[in-house]
């Protein structure tokens, strides 16, 4: 069963004639397990379709379903704790929670739900992506890809059914965004994670398993296996 | 003044019977919640999404209940995908000994048959080269296979240990030294320190090897650029968490539209129908580097470089 | 109660935003502290004023009783000791009368008996040392009266020579004394004249004749809010006459207009306060939110619900709330310590400081309600946010699409707009500036409506009033000089003696019918001026007609054997030559309190008002008790220089210059508390507008550079921003000088209306106000450019660091 439907996803901003469409139409369906990149240009529209994906934004038309479950009708509330359980983030800047320290960002997504934590795969996690040393530095402390890595260690940390990426590579020179990518694509295999990565960067879609291109708010290609 | 402490009494009897009552009908209600999540996990019914969208324990509770379930059908999903998998090996492993195993049939045939003591020596021969670089083939295929199977349902196990990289380097140049300057192609590494990186030495040292096989395989054969033969280099690049290791050759390129592919079992590549191989060895390499917590990426440019990045862990 | 257990999560946020964010949390506690400060001083500063000026009244009166009675049973007593609703009943004995330097009359020598010495004159005196007079030569005296008789150092044992005579003989006695008590009393600081002398019932029962049936009885009940009533159901009760009780005339004012007034101040200063502390806190609780839009907008990316994130914002007001209100209290205390004192030198009796523990914990619960007020709004809007904008965007708070701001405009809508773009926050800041600004005008101008000359006017008819009681004898050769004095420019004469009719002169209960009070016309005309519409003056100066008026707490102002009326033709003896006379009732004139005059120790006086050019045809030395002394302006000093000269250490008894400077001081110190209320309110006006300015620059970031962008020069964008700080000023100043002003007039017109207030016009305090409209338009024009500019620096630096 895949583990994310989108059906025609339609999103429009604004009333004709100023009507923006940044979706129309998009539909694609997405397996455990799978690490699918999503390339489209500014203005594609990728960004508004992870919005609609991780359920941080309500389409205008059509439906989303993650693991069995349809979440573009929900209440803003439910829709938080679907998330809070279900998705895991990762964004292109400003991720993590300045007050809170290393291992307590990874684990806030948990703690927002008052579970225990399972300290075994915590460690794995830090071990994996090299934060064990500083899991009591400050978000301000680190640099940009090693914030970016205590991301993606939080993105897994609670088992998410999915982890959506916004461009996680975009703030980042070069090498470390090479690094981070490599850090993601390696722990989504090893903890067994879907992903879904959104860039404009062809070069690093061919880590994914597979390739989804959309422009102009369409699907051009890959949308379903 | 009697009655007063009869109505006190009265009442406070009445509070504790109703305090007990509440008590009583709380936990009665707790234990049928987790009674029904229990069920609903038994007959395999994933949660309705209003239940588990709501901030209190039971939604939790069935939001966790469905995990398990999720991670019970995934498992049972994984076990028939390798099941698949072991079928998919196996009917490729038939597809791909068809040819050279009808090769040397059909040698072994002509060499065999009412006509054979028409043969010339030098046909004789032909047709042993043949039987032989068939043979070859099937040799490559198994190991191949063999060693991939073995890797895929982890029967081996990389030890990946902090070790200076040099070593698998040169060692690695070293085997393919031979192959390579037969046919002009010159080996050159970027100076780099020594450095300890997390790898598996043996396995390591394959896939370096697997890298610079294709590397000499498809390069010099389409090289029109240099006359001077083709060139691969080598080249180390420290990430914060990464080594990069680099190989580079002059070759053919590959198309963007081929990256993804090029890493999949048994692809060859359109450009590569007439050259001996399996299409194992980018696969082997890769599965190789996964297991040792590394990745492989590529980057080409048709006509002009081919140049494979590999990605170890830092210690 | 199957709530999730997600608590800690919340509580570690909190305690970890609390820790980081210092600046934050300091602009948090202060507002609240300032709060709690605000309403614990405001009304701890109003109820110790108030019950100062009250026990400066109770003290002045020199006894505390409700009731008086006069000639009352042995059985009478029995009975009024067992009402329920009586608590104390106490009598004294009329011993004598003493002499006493600069007492004509000399001054009472009394016996209190215990119930009366301790309930009801030891609560008016303070300080005292010693004991309750026992002994038949113990003697318990005021230091006013000990330093009056030329005793400055008195000690307990002390001995006191005094010279007296029992009451009913004509014999002088002298005899030393024994000081048992010493204490301070206050009635002598209001009008020159004493508590009686105390003296043991022993001695009384040793010198006088104690008349069981005319004990002289002051009652003091259980309730003093209910006093009225249980006086007039003790007139039932004991069916007492009318002519033997009387009633602290105090009694009746309380029940009627006090309470009422009271609570309405009460209500609307609370009311008042509450929104000032309201606004505050939540203006800078509001800032802080748009601050920290990202941070609840990321907390509710990854999961963070709605109700979660409102527990936030109000556990760290909370948080804050704690320690922020113990400073603001206790600021409060020692402002009360300190400022109390300050306002209470012109009070004698000294400050009283109301330390009411009512008070604080009223304060505390206040700041709490107004905390919470104001965090459950900002909650609200933490809670809102949109998680895509807020992780997206460094930039501006949108809970919905609203449309952004456009170019398109003048300069000056544009400012408009962005103005009340968040239209809470701008009504926020406005009305505190208006809060701050109306109070001040209300301040000044009460303070410069205060008719001073005209309401010393209502009360004096003369610059200075002389008194017998204090002036001792003013006798002719004492008139003749005064008027000779250096810038004296008329006086006139108050003369008073008893008045007896032939039938009571025998009488067994009435030893006088009342007294006769003889006015100069001219002072007669002053306090009475429609006096001069009706009434014969002629007539009344040559003697055959006269007035009458009574005292107020009289029940019956007619006693039933002497009504009166107009037409009646009475037949007096004056004075002690018993002088006979014969006039015609004309009428009534309104009830006065003579100048140093007796204490209400006694019953009502029935008065006949003659004219002293009459009477000084019939005495040979008129009996005066009153001179009007008015002299040339300004020259106060130097008359009241002759007039010490002439009269020792005792001041005149009532002086327009004692009033002048009284109300000088007190509109001086209305002014003060004023202007330090509206600085207070004007600075968390100006406090507010700073941070909502500072803070709406730096959420409009990212809408600057996009208008920048699109080809606004930073002179215009600062030109921008300036015009948005014009249009708070002149929607402030326009506000305050429209509906400030009016609110100022209409009081000051319904004070005046109401009249009995020392208002008579209404004078509009250009000057001050228009100094503090400069003051902000200054500063509502400076701030937003100079916090741009700052801003835009910071920007750049910004910037700079982000090439790298």
């Amino acid at each position: 069963m895949s583990i994310l439907i989108a059906r025609d996803l339609t999103k429009y901003y604004g009333v004709s004639p100023n009507q923006v469409k940044a979706l129309d139409g998009v539909s694609i369906a997405i397996e455990a397990r799978e690490f699918v990149t999503v390339v489209g240009q500014s203005g594609s529209g990728k960004s508004t379709l992870l919005h609609m994906l991780g359920g941080l934004d309500v389409p205008t038309a059509g439906e989303v379903v993650i693991d069995g479950h349809e979440i573009s009708g929900m209440s803003e509330e439910a829709l938080t704790i679907f998330r809070r359980r279900n998705v895991g983030f990762v964004f292109q800047s400003f991720n993590l929670v300045p007050i809170l320290n290393v291992y307590e960002n990874i684990v806030l997504p948990i703690e927002l739900d008052g579970s225990t934590v399972d300290t075994k795969f915590v460690e794995e996690i830090l071990g994996t992506l090299g934060l064990a040393e500083k899991r009591y530095a400050m978000p301000n402390q680190l640099s940009g890809g090693q914030q970016q890595r205590v991301a993606i260690a939080r993105a897994l940390a609670s088992k998410p059914s999915i982890v959506l990426a916004d461009e996680p590579t975009g703030n980042l020179d070069t090498k470390t965004g090479q690094d981070v990518l490599g850090a993601l694509k390696m722990t989504a295999k090893q903890f067994k994670q879907t992903i879904v990565m959104i860039t404009h960067n062809e070069h690093i879609a061919q880590l994914a398993d597979r390739v989804i291109h959309i422009q102009d708010g369409r699907v051009k290609s890959g949308g379903t296996q | 003044m009697l009655l007063y402490s009869v109505i006190i009494l009265a009442v406070a009897v009445f509070f504790c019977a109703a305090t007990v009552f509440f008590c009583l009908r709380y936990l009665r209600r707790a234990f049928d919640a987790l009674d029904g999540v229990l069920d609903r996990l038994l007959t395999r019914e994933a949660g309705l999404p209003a239940e588990i969208t709501k901030e209190n324990r039971i939604s939790k509770l069935v939001h966790k209940a469905n995990r398990v379930l999720d991670a019970y059908v995934t498992e049972a999903a994984q076990v028939s995908t390798e099941k698949e998998t072991i079928q998919g090996f196996i009917s490729d492993l038939s597809h791909q000994m068809k040819t050279p195993l009808s090769g040397i049939t059909m040698n072994a045939e002509l060499l065999l048959g009412n006509d054979a003591d028409d043969l010339t020596a030098e046909e004789r021969s032909e047709f042993l080269r043949g039987i032989a670089a068939d043979a070859a083939g099937l040799q490559w295929l198994m190991e191949g296979l063999i060693k991939m199977s073995r890797l895929e349902v982890n029967a081996i196990q990389l030890v990946p240990v902090c070790a200076p990289l040099k070593p698998t380097i040169t060692d690695a140049i070293g085997s393919i030294l031979a192959a390579a300057s037969a046919k002009n192609i010159s080996i050159s590494v970027d100076a780099f320190d020594d450095l300890y990186v997390k790898h598996d030495k043996r396995w390591m040292q394959e896939a370096i090897v697997n890298i610079l096989e294709n590397a000499v395989k498809y390069s010099a054969a389409h090289s029109r650029q240099s006359h001077a033969g083709g060139k691969i280099t080598l080249s180390v690049t420290t990430l914060p968490s990464y080594t990069k290791l680099t190989i580079t050759d002059n070759g053919a390129g590959i198309p963007r539209g081929e990256w993804a592919k090029i890493f999949k079992r048994f692809y060859r590549g359109d450009n590569a129908a007439d050259v001996a191989g399996a299409g194992l060895g980018l696969y082997l390499a890769t599965v190789i580097l996964e297991k040792q917590n590394g990745y492989i990426m590529v980057d080409s440019v048709v006509g002009e470089f081919t140049a494979f990045s590999l990605f170890l862990q830092n210690c | 109660m199957m709530g999730n257990n997600n608590g800690a999560i919340v509580r570690r946020l909190v305690r970890r935003s609390l820790q980081t964010n210092t600046r934050r949390n300091f602009f948090i506690g202060a507002a609240i502290a300032l709060t709690a400060f605000m309403v614990a001083s405001v009304f701890s500063i109003g109820f110790s004023y108030i019950r100062s000026v009250d026990m400066m009244r109770f003290r002045s009166e020199g006894v505390h009783s409700h009731m008086a009675l006069q000639g009352a049973t042995p059985a009478e007593m029995e009975a009024l000791r067992a009402l329920p609703y009586v608590r104390h009943v106490g009598t004294h004995h009329i011993v004598g009368t003493a002499v006493f330097p600069n007492f004509e009359q000399g001054i009472t020598i009394s016996a209190p008996d215990y119930p009366i010495w301790k309930y009801m004159q030891l609560p008016t005196f303070t300080r005292l040392l010693g004991h309750y007079a026992q002994e038949e030569n113990e003697i318990m005296l005021s230091r006013a009266k000990l330093e009056a008789l030329g005793f400055t150092d008195p000690y307990i044992g002390m001995e006191i020579p005094l010279t007296f005579t029992i009451e009913g003989t004509e014999e002088q006695q002298f005899k030393y004394f024994y000081l048992s008590a010493i204490y301070t009393e206050f009635v002598s600081t209001h009008g020159n004249a004493f508590t009686p002398i105390f003296v043991s019932l022993a001695f009384a029962e040793r010198h006088t004749r104690i008349q069981p049936n005319e004990m002289s009885v002051n009652i003091l009940f259980r309730n003093q809010a209910r006093a009225l009533h249980y006086a007039e159901r003790l007139v039932q009760d004991l069916n007492i006459p009318a002519e033997k009780y009387a009633l602290h005339p105090g009694l009746q004012i309380y029940q009627d207009t006090n309470l009422f007034i009271t609570y309405t101040v009460i209500s609307a200063v609370s009311a008042f306060l509450m929104l000032t502390g309201f606004l505050l806190i939540y203006n800078v609780m509001y800032a802080s939110v748009s601050k920290d839009v990202r941070f609840y907008g990321l907390l509710k990316t990854l999961g963070t619900t709605p109700r979660q994130l409102r527990r936030i914002v109000n556990g760290q007001v909370l948080l804050l709330y704690i320690p922020s209100v113990i400073i603001g209290l206790g600021v409060a205390a020692l402002a009360s310590f300190i400022i109390v004192p300050m306002f209470m030198m012109n009070v004698p009796t000294g400050p009283v400081i109301s330390f009411s523990p009512v008070i604080y914990a009223g304060g505390s619960l206040f700041a709490l309600f107004t905390a919470y007020l104001g965090a459950r709004a900002s909650a609200k809007k933490a809670a809102r946010v949109s998680p895509v904008e807020a992780v997206r965007y460094a930039g501006e708070l949108r809970v919905s699409t609203k449309p952004r701001a456009s170019a398109k405009g003048s300069p000056l809508r544009m400012a408009w707009r962005n103005v009340f773009r968040e239209r809470k926050r701008a009504i926020v800041v406005i009305s505190s500036l208006f809060m701050g600004l109306t109070v001040f005008t209300l301040v000044m101008t009460f303070a410069h409506s205060v008719d001073i000359e005209g309401t010393i006017n209502r009360w004096h008819h003369y610059d200075f009033v002389l008194s017998t009681a204090q002036a001792g004898l003013l006798d002719d050769e004492f008139k003749a000089r005064v008027a000779s004095m250096p810038y004296v420019t008329e006086v006139h004469e108050l003369s008073m003696d008893f008045a007896y009719t032939p039938e009571f002169l025998d009488g067994p209960q009435y030893r006088y019918m009342g007294r006769f009070i003889g006015f100069d016309t001219p002072w007669l005309l002053a306090m009475n001026p429609d006096l001069a519409n009706w009434l014969d003056i002629e007539a009344f100066e040559r003697g055959e007609i006269a007035l009458f008026h009574t005292s107020p707490w009289r029940q019956q102002p007619q006693s039933p054997t002497l009504p009166m009326y107009q037409g009646k033709i009475l037949e007096l003896l004056l004075g002690n030559e018993h002088l006979p006379t014969t006039v015609t009732i004309a009428g009534e004139v309104p009830y006065f309190i003579l100048i140093g005059g007796q204490s209400w120790w006694f019953t009502g006086y029935l008065d006949i008002i003659l004219s002293n050019n009459y009477l000084r045809t019939r005495f040979e030395e008129l009996p005066t008790k009153n001179l009007g002394i008015n002299h040339a302006p300004n020259r106060e000093e130097s008359v009241l220089a002759a007039l010490r000269d002439a009269l020792g250490p005792l001041r005149p008894f009532s002086s327009r210059h004692d009033m002048r400077r009284a109300m000088e001081d007190e509109t001086l110190m209305i002014t003060v508390m004023g202007s330090g209320l509206s600085g207070i309110l004007a600075i968390i006006g100006i406090f507010n507008f700073i941070n909502a300015m500072s803070v709406g620059l730096l959420v409009r970031k990212r809408e600057f550079a996009t208008l920048e962008s699109i080809g606004m020069t930073h002179r215009q964008l600062s030109a921008l921003v300036r015009n948005e700080g014009i249009i708070y000023w002149t929607l402030t100043i326009g506000a305050s000088l429209t509906l400030g002003t009016g609110i100022a007039f209409g009081l000051i017109q319904l004070l005046i209306r109401s009249g009995g207030t020392p208002f008579t016009q209404f004078i509009y305090p250009a000057v001050p106000i228009f100094s503090v409209y400069a003051v902000i338009i200054l500063i509502c024009t400076a701030t937003p450019v100079l916090a741009y500019r700052s801003m835009r620096k910071a920007s750049l630096v910004e910037r700079l660091w982000e090439v790298e």
